[in-house]
């Protein structure tokens, strides 16, 4: 049966930039659905500033690469990334891709807000370890079962920064 | 009523209602900030295009539980989507930031875990594809449309009621 009164695009009407905040609260995965709507949501969600990767909904870590990885081709490799999170909870993580995915973000510059949650223990390999404490940008540093190694090797600059949470987070050779 | 006339502001809304607040709130709506402050004399009334009177009502409800440190406790759920849309766009166009990051915050939490077919029926956003097109895109971004976060696809063919 078909509508006999058109509906109106209610929320397209809403300008780019807002559509793209309402995006940033969304999990990356359910972003990236909005790209089948219309031919003006298509490109949306590859600009949104905000990367929100959570493994929870899919089968294996080997499957929740491949989607991080394609994200990181999608976008334009010139857009900042100002948000960052990453909840890693799936058994055979691979730590090397995880150190991989959060140093791809922080080359993208301008990072403002990290969120690192990890359900099994994530050690930041050093090269990691020196970008996200000397990082000029960030505001806020969450760090959630982390290790961080040889702290005392790296300077420490975060000349932005206004909120930490470290929650067991684990200090070895400091 | 005498008012003590340095304290508060008058604002015009679209469909003619003055609403006088606390320079503190109007402080809030960054819009109306440069208009004080870009004119040369005090301003007597300020209008306000595009904001409506029941979106005034509830910035000072919002106003008032913040002030109160209840802001979290404001709620748009009564809402519909319409209203919620038109909300925004007041609040945007007032550049009122923290009330900017509670209604967009909203709209997300009204589409989060929805199927494709429910939010594009929901804010009736039509789709321009060619079902060619339409196959394709769903094809290269499959694994976005997988896993238990969102609902299954709703048949995307028009069903009898």
């Amino acid at each position: 049966m078909s509508r006999s009164i058109p509906t109106e695009d209610r929320i397209s009407s809403l300008p780019d930039p807002i559509l793209h905040h309402i995006l940033s609260f969304l999990p990356t995965k359910f972003a990236a659905t909005t790209t089948i709507l219309s031919k003006r949501w298509n490109p949306l969600w590859l600009s949104v500033p905000t990367l929100n990767f959570d493994d929870t909904p899919f089968k294996d870590f080997i499957s929740f690469r491949h989607f991080v990885s394609s994200v990181f081709l999608s976008r334009d490799i010139n857009l900042p990334i100002q948000s960052f999170h990453l909840k890693c909870a799936k058994q055979h993580s691979n730590e090397h891709d995880i150190n991989r995915f959060i140093y791809a973000a922080m080359q993208r510059g301008g990072i403002e807000n990290l969120h690192l949650n990890m359900f099994g223990r994530l050690s930041l390999k050093v090269k990691l370890l020196t970008t996200i404490f000397s990082c000029k940008t960030l505001v806020v540093l969450h760090l959630r079962k982390v290790n961080l190694k040889d702290l005392s090797n790296v300077t420490v600059d975060l000349p932005r920064l206004k909120t930490l949470h470290l929650t067991r987070v684990l200090f070895e050779r400091f | 009523m005498a008012s003590s006339s340095s304290n508060l502001i008058s604002l015009k809304t679209s469909d003619g209602t003055v609403f006088k607040v606390e320079r503190a709130l109007a402080k809030t709506m960054k819009t109306v900030q440069a208009i004080i402050e870009e004119a040369d004399a005090n301003i007597y009334m300020i209008p306000i295009h595009n904001v409506f009177s029941h979106h005034m009502d509830m910035i000072i409800d919002y106003y008032k539980l913040s002030v109160a440190g209840k802001s979290k406790e404001f709620s748009v759920e009564k809402l519909d989507n319409d209203e919620l849309k038109d909300f925004l766009l007041a609040v945007h166009y007032l550049n009122m930031e923290d009330l900017f990051e509670v209604l967009t915050q909203a709209v997300a939490d009204r589409l989060e875990k929805k199927s494709v077919g429910y939010v594009r029926k929901y804010f009736g956003i039509e789709n321009d594809f060619t079902p060619e097109e339409y196959a394709a895109i769903r094809k290269k971004n499959d694994w976005a449309f997988k896993g238990d976060d969102i609902e299954p696809e709703e048949d995307e063919e028009k069903q009898e009621e």
